[in-house]
């Protein structure tokens, strides 16, 4: 540390260095910023080989700073998760290289394109890198959903990928929750509060003029089952679709499912936890993210979250 | 009625400056800044609250003692010692866990930058695929959760630290086992047990 000097006519020295020393002087100098990432892979090939590499210099994979109730580096574990057999037999990543290796699973020995699962990582970018560039190789039918930060998820196909990149505004969080288990003509309502004396919260749709997502709400069984929805300052509120005569008999048991993505703001700016309560009937399971925290069932009573 | 005359008449002579605070001061009330309401209405609350509630209100600043230690670890620690671990016979639909102390001055890392081709890596050489529906790794702990008995999983990544070694922390489900592999040290654990290993110097 010593001999380190921040002065920038110090580069070439430094660069005929010791391997070891130059990346020292490489992590001492630069600040960096974090952004959180998920990758929702889908049509992914058995056996074979996927791989993204960046060349935009200043980016890099990480995984994180953060212990405790951070996602880090994680397969399978948000709400929207696809569920059921891996197919991944390794996985690795370095700086600008992230590599999977797909195994030949059970049920597509006859190399079918089918697989799904989702991922979350770290973007590590110097301060000022406001695009990142890449290629990425995957099987011809393979979609790659990606998602920086709080922006609208971009698609990655086989070839050439970008993305760009805003820094995250302070005081607005994405938040994905999933509701499980309703029945026809249930109401859910999703309560976010502060705790008094400390802050405020509302939902949101995203900071203001930026690449924001919005309000989304996804039917996981093709139809969406609500017959409304609404949105207040605190609370959102879901009423499902009252059971049909006709579909009653022939699927009684089942149950409905759907998810949201929103966005929540708070004041002040040093706000560190807010409280999701879910209302609604006890077999009810609601699954809820913010950020790139981890998923946590949200009780009847109030759940903390940080931020 | 005068000074509205005037107006349209200085702006283009006054030029950039005017009309950039012009549009500046709608664009900042827009764009999130608290408004005053609502932290007026945070303080009343507060002041409304009785005074035990009041002096705890910053308790939660205490509660997670690791986040100031990682953030220490991830800025200012560039010193990254390999580490092996591999969870062997872990039964179908359970879960393993391994974590670092809170105390310890150190975390878990891919390697930091530099032109490796090594960096954090989970794999498989037993079984076909790793027959894990999730897993989880963070700055100092780790899950893994198996749908199928898995033989084994192999996590290969860094420690980010100056010390010497490590201790943390397992809880494995009955009849699996991590050994942890640095390069100068072994352990192997089962069960619910702590563990430390020798990092070596450089």
């Amino acid at each position: 540390m010593t001999t380190e000097s921040p002065l920038a006519g110090d580069r070439a020295p430094q660069a005929s260095a010791a391997p070891a020393r130059e990346q020292q002087d490489d992590g001492a100098q630069e600040p960096v910023t974090l952004i959180p990432v998920t990758l929702q892979f889908s049509r992914i090939a058995s056996n074979s080989n996927l791989s993204f590499t960046f060349t935009t210099a200043g980016a890099a994979w990480s995984l994180g700073a953060k212990s405790g109730d951070s996602i880090g580096f994680s397969y399978n574990v948000t709400p929207v998760s696809a569920s059921g057999q891996s197919c991944i037999q390794a996985i690795e990543f370095n700086n600008e290289v992230l590599t999977i290796r797909t195994g030949a699973t059970a049920q597509s020995s006859s190399g079918q394109a089918d697989n799904a699962f989702t991922l979350t990582l770290f973007l590590q970018v110097r301060e000022g890198v406001d695009y990142l560039q890449g290629y990425c190789t995957l099987n011809t039918e393979a979609v790659v959903l990606v998602t920086f930060g709080a922006l609208v998820p971009v698609h990655w196909r086989n070839g050439r990928i970008s993305a760009v990149l805003f820094a995250p505004r302070s005081n607005y969080r994405p938040i994905s929750f999933t509701v499980q288990g309703a029945r026809p003509g249930n109401r859910i309502e999703v309560v976010v509060s502060a705790k008094k004396g400390l802050g405020k919260v509302n939902w949101s749709m995203g900071p203001d003029f930026s690449e924001s997502n919005g309000i989304e709400l996804v039917g996981q069984q093709g139809l969406v089952p609500l017959t409304s929805m609404s949105v207040t300052d605190t609370v959102l509120t879901f009423v499902t679709t009252p059971s049909d005569d006709a579909n009653a008999s022939s699927n009684s048991g089942a149950t409905l499912q759907f998810s949201m993505n929103a966005y929540i703001t708070w004041a002040p700016d040093d706000l560190t936890y807010v409280y999701l309560r879910a209302n609604c009937n006890s077999d009810v399971s609601v699954l809820a993210q913010v950020s790139n925290r981890q998923p946590q069932t949200v009780s009847q009573a109030d759940t903390v979250f940080t931020l | 009625m005068e000074t509205k005359a005037k107006n349209p008449i200085k702006d283009p002579q006054s030029g950039g400056p005017a009309l950039a605070a012009k549009a500046a001061t709608p664009a900042a009330a827009v764009a999130g800044v608290p408004d005053q309401t609502v932290i007026q209405a945070i303080a009343r609350e507060r002041s409304a609250l009785p005074d035990e509630a009041r002096q705890f209100l910053g308790a939660h600043l205490l509660a997670n003692r690791s986040r100031a230690l990682n953030e220490q670890c991830f800025t200012q620690v560039h010193t990254f010692k390999p580490l092996t671990l591999t969870f062997s016979a872990v039964r179908a639909n359970s879960k393993a866990f391994l974590t670092l102390r809170p105390d310890e001055a150190a975390i878990w890392s891919d390697g930091g930058k530099g032109n490796r081709l090594v960096g954090l890596s989970v794999s498989s050489r037993l079984d076909p695929v790793l027959y894990v529906s999730n897993f989880l790794i963070n700055a100092r702990e780790m899950y893994l959760q198996t749908y199928q008995d898995a033989q084994e999983i192999q996590i290969d990544l860094y420690v980010r630290t100056l010390q010497r070694g490590i201790r943390g922390n397992v809880d494995l489900p009955p009849g699996a086992s991590v050994t942890l592999r640095s390069t100068n040290d072994r352990s192997t654990v089962i069960g619910v047990s702590s563990f430390a290993i020798e990092l070596g110097e450089h």
